[in-house]
């Protein structure tokens, strides 16, 4: 199930609600239970079969967890053992169900083992989540960061949870122990909640999915009918697409932890205002390079080491940022890219770019990563180049059509309003005003109205299907 | 800023600032959780207590009802492979409360946010909802085009005239209507290549209705809409300018359209929207006048649908103007075959239309000149040119709009059967259609003879009589003794009968003619021609019915019907 879906609106939502406030506030376990159900059944409603792989998951780390907690003190070997264990069934888990059929269809190239078996599995949803979530357990708790979870319930809920099953943000152990614990849910911060929810439902179903239409509307282009201003709207569009997606669905994330009383670390920071490669990477995607830099980065020696040293720990963690994405060559190749670009930023361009005016710095910045969602959307590298050519007037028709100014002309209205959304402009200003001007408060009351029925509105007529008889 | 406790990151702070904001002010607070609240318990339970509805008339197609788990024959299956929840998805979809409203909202912002369509529908010039062309399948229209061209060779081999009549959608009829941005230009090249095919073409007539109708229209000579507003169709008004190009394109002297002052303009509906405007989700635009052109006479015929079985009179069926499709009111909507006679059986010269739906509200005027047959070819699967011949078919009109030509290659199959009925028309002029040996037609059969001067004469002369009067080109060779044959006409030499006489005999698949004493070979040969194949001559005078049998039942002769 999607958060942008009518039946998780008017059926899970309000049920899941209802039955987690009605289970009085003392009894926090309980409602631990209840947030464990039925994110279970959020998460088996698309994939039903894959429940059971979920409930494998907890079970082996609810164990692995006790026992790492049991040995620390007196056998710290026996320890490390088990949280290897852990480490090595979760990525096997992550590794067969995700990476299985890339592995073999790469292997199958190699004479001899043409005849390798493809299995042609559907990917268990979230597993690259909440595989990494499970993994922050384990190794939390054999780091002391935080205390064993002796509940297994409490223990499930955390794994389950479904406001981020399926898409974040990647929560850290240590960062919900103590909520799992203790939380004070209560109505400032379910209004925040129903705020920042709706925040990211528009920035999904009003820009997302517009900004979605656009580009594949110009990624259907046959490769010889292209212009050079469509290439361009396109791949724009896709950056829009790609940002408020993924922010859109963190926000919603966010806001319906908040409804029940967690608080999650924001997930997207405005990373379209960065103004260098390194920047735009602590903005794009925070919790993933969180955990990356925390429990890959660090335990290797992260830069307090030599230079050579420091690269491999960098190459190390891009090729498995890239491969984490999906399995296909194209986002490894997505991630190698931001390492040589953020190679060459640390060791030559940083001194340069920062005397630079801050619009060479957005400009610079902005260019490379339009050119990364070209590594990343093309699966066929190159489809990628073909369509990067086009950007440049290589195989296109024309530089612009009269269609390309209709689009531009009637879209501008639109990607305005997309700009305005990557920056941290509109939150500022509501804060600021929000504080202290009563009518900001009913506007911003009103407009959060507004945006619910917009987006339901957009939402329903996705599924509006007009049936023309002329066509059949 | 005033004292804020240390926190970590920016993160922290934004995450405390946000909570200090709605702590301030907690009426708005409780305000927006109550509104939340109640929007999402509010529609849950509307969604429950609404009757499902079975059909939407706004999308013309049934909706997803509520899924049940116990009809699977696996449940849990059903549960376990994620089918039951994915029906639930669409239950939801389809089923939503308000569901046009929430349409038309979203139709009204995208208008509103300055994109100037919504779904592919744009918002042009005096309330006009213009479908955007979709990208033309060239190679179905090239298909389409080159089916078209070779079944109108076949038929003028038949001496049947085809004409093609192409219409042009509402986008390229009123461009002058379309935003000022919005290139008009689009479906130029599907246009040129339909003139190029139609110019390469000896037996097509090719009849552009685009042009006559968009001149009018750009000059403002038509005294109401020529295309609907709110549908992809033209009016009836539009359909009838269209029935007075095809007319005259017809070039006959005692052929003229009738004029449009001779008919008594019917308001049907007033309020008709059509499937352009259902899209569109722009409620605002007001709805069509769907007119019938109605003359003297016109309930004087019987409109058959032959899928069904159903007839009425005269060419409207009323019952859909009470129901959202009115258009479908012309001639009971789309069915593969339909036919138009006069209701006292007397006949006319016929016309066969292939047709879209465009050319339901034209079949009115046509049928004023021909009997009719429509077919609708993305319904209608039997073969066209086994039809025209059997129907007497003595015209071909093949209409449609441009969207269908360029999107389905609907006329692929238009020369399924082709050579059967050219054949079976040819067949036609020759007085004997076929002769049977024990059952088989001697179409491809061998004449045999033993390798004797006389014999070859006499081989000669059965190969050209029988050529003459079926049209068959029958092969002939030399039978050396002994030689096993099957399927052959023999000229014998041997098993003359102890009479003396002719004899003619059938065994097996073979027919053997025998030398006689007084006649020889070739007189044997010569009776034969003149006993069965000269129609009133010799021994026997042919009955009027078809078939003549005679040396058995295994012989037969058979004339055309």
């Amino acid at each position: 199930m999607v958060f942008s879906s009518l039946e998780f609106l008017f059926l899970f939502l309000p049920i899941t609600l209802l039955l987690y406030y009605a289970v009085p506030k003392k009894y926090l376990k309980w409602r631990n239970v209840v947030l464990l159900i039925t994110s279970l059944i959020f998460y088996g409603w698309g994939e039903p079969i894959y429940v059971f792989l979920m409930i494998a998951t907890i079970t082996v780390d609810y164990i692995c967890g006790y026992y790492i907690d049991k040995y620390l003190d007196t056998n710290p070997g026996k320890a490390k053992r088990v949280l290897i264990t852990a480490v090595v069934i979760n990525l096997s888990i992550l590794g067969f169900f995700k990476y299985y059929d890339f592995l073999v269809s790469n292997l199958r190239r190699i004479p001899g083992l043409e005849g390798l078996p493809l299995l042609n599995l559907s990917l268990p949803i979230g597993i690259s989540f909440y595989t990494f979530q499970a993994l922050s357990y384990v190794i939390d708790v054999y780091r002391r960061d935080a205390k064993v979870q002796k509940n297994i319930a409490t223990f499930g809920a955390y794994v389950t949870l479904f406001p981020q099953l399926i898409a974040g943000p990647i929560v850290r152990y240590k960062d919900v122990d103590k909520m799992l614990r203790k939380r004070d849910e209560n109505i400032p911060l379910f209004a925040s909640g129903v705020r920042t929810f709706l925040a990211g439902f528009a920035k999904k179903i009003l820009l997302a999915n517009v900004a979605g239409e656009i580009w594949n509307a110009q990624a259907a282009i046959p490769l010889d009918q292209r212009t050079v201003a469509g290439a361009w709207l396109g791949l724009i569009c896709y950056a829009f697409q790609i940002y408020f997606d993924f922010s859109g669905y963190s926000d919603m994330a966010i806001g319906l932890g908040k409804m029940i009383g967690f608080k999650f670390l924001e997930n997207f920071n405005y990373p379209y205002i960065a103004r260098s490669i390194t920047d735009f990477w602590r903005r794009w995607h925070m919790s993933l390079s969180t955990w990356f830099r925390e429990y890959v980065y660090f335990p290797l020696g992260g830069s307090r080491c030599s230079t050579i040293v420091n690269i491999r720990n960098l190459l190390v963690v891009w090729f498995l940022t890239g491969l984490w994405h999906g399995a296909s060559w194209n986002y490894v190749l997505w991630g190698l890219y931001y390492f040589v670009l953020l190679v060459i930023e640390k060791q030559l361009l940083q001194k340069f770019l920062s005397k630079l005016p801050a619009f060479f710095q957005h400009f610079y910045t902005l260019f490379f990563i339009l050119f990364g969602w070209l590594l990343f959307v093309f699966e066929d590298l190159s489809a990628g180049m073909k369509y990067l050519g086009n950007m440049f007037g290589v195989g296109t028709v024309a530089s612009f059509t009269q269609i390309d100014i209709y689009n531009i002309v009637r879209l501008l209205p639109f990607i305005a309003v997309c700009v305005i959304a990557s920056t941290p402009l509109p939150k500022r200003l509501f804060y600021r005003l929000y504080e202290k001007y009563t009518w900001v408060r009913a506007l911003a009351y009103t407009a959060g109205v507004l945006v619910f029925v917009l987006g339901l509105s957009y939402l329903v007529d996705s599924f509006y299907n007009p049936f023309l008889y002329f066509r059949f | 800023m005033n004292k804020r406790p240390e926190k970590n990151t920016d993160q922290e702070i934004l995450l405390d600032l946000q909570i200090r904001c709605a702590a301030k002010t907690p009426a708005v607070e409780k305000l927006t959780v109550f509104t939340f609240l109640l929007l999402i318990f509010v529609l849950a339970i509307l969604f429950f207590i609404l009757p499902d509805k079975a059909f939407s008339e706004q999308e013309n197609r049934a909706l997803q009802q509520a899924p049940k788990i116990s009809y699977s024959e696996k449940p849990l299956g059903r549960l376990l492979d994620g089918s039951y929840t994915a029906d639930i998805a669409k239950y939801y979809a389809d089923q939503f409360p308000a569901r046009d409203l929430f349409i038309g909202v979203k139709g009204f912002t995208e208008i509103a946010l300055g994109k100037k369509e919504n779904n592919s529908v744009l918002l042009a010039k005096d309330g006009y909802l213009i479908t955007r062309p979709s990208d033309p399948d060239y190679e179905a229209l090239e298909e389409n085009l080159a089916s078209v061209a070779d079944f109108a060779d076949l038929m003028k081999r038949m001496d049947i005239p085809v004409t093609l009549a192409v219409i042009g959608r509402t986008y390229e009829a009123m461009s002058s209507y379309l935003p000022d941005s919005f290139p008009k230009d689009l479906t130029n090249r599907s246009w040129d290549y339909v003139q190029s095919v139609a110019d390469g073409s000896q037996s097509l007539h090719y009849v552009n209705l685009l042009e006559p109708l968009k001149s009018m229209i750009d000059n403002g000579q038509a005294p109401r809409p020529i295309y609907y507003r709110t549908a992809h169709h033209w009016t009836t008004l539009g359909a009838y300018y269209a029935y007075a190009e095809i007319i005259n394109s017809f070039g006959q002297k005692n052929l003229q359209p009738v004029p449009l002052s001779k008919f008594t303009i019917e308001n049907a509906s007033t309020s008709f929207y059509g499937t352009t405007w259902s899209k569109a989700g722009m409620k605002w635009i007001k709805p069509d006048v769907m007119e019938y052109f109605r003359y003297e006479g016109d309930n004087d015929y019987i409109t058959t649908i032959e899928d069904t079985g159903q007839s009425f009179t005269g060419f409207y069926d009323r019952s859909y103007l009470s129901k959202k499709d009115k258009y479908s009111s012309f001639l009971s909507g789309n069915n593969g075959r339909t036919d138009i006679l006069r209701a006292d059986g007397q006949k006319r010269e016929k016309l066969l239309v292939m047709k879209d739906s465009f050319a339901h509200s034209m079949i009115p005027f046509l049928a004023m000149h021909y009997d009719l047959v429509v077919l609708d070819l993305r319904y209608y699967s039997e073969s066209v040119p086994k039809l025209v011949l059997k129907e007497g078919i003595s015209r071909v009109l093949i209409i449609g709009n441009m969207e269908n030509l360029c999107q389905t290659p609907v006329y692929g199959n238009l020369y399924y059967g082709a050579e059967q009925a050219l054949d079976a028309y040819n067949r036609s002029f020759y007085p004997i259609r076929d002769i049977r040996v024990n059952g088989n037609s001697i179409e491809n059969y061998t004449i045999a003879y033993p390798d004797i001067p006389e014999y070859e004469k006499a081989a000669s002369l059965l190969h050209d009589a029988i050529l003459e009067k079926t049209g068959f080109d029958l092969n002939t060779m030399i039978l050396k003794e002994y030689d096993d044959i099957d399927r052959a006409i023999v000229l014998s030499d041997t098993g003359l009968s102890a009479e003396g006489l002719v004899k003619f005999s059938v065994d097996g698949n073979n027919l053997t003619i025998c030398s006689t004493a007084q006649e020889g070979i070739i007189g044997a040969v010569e009776t034969f021609i003149d006993t069965y194949l000269k129609e009133g001559t010799g021994a026997f005078n042919f009955p009027a019915d078809y078939v003549y049998t005679d040396l058995s039942g295994e012989f037969a002769i058979i004339m055309p019907e």
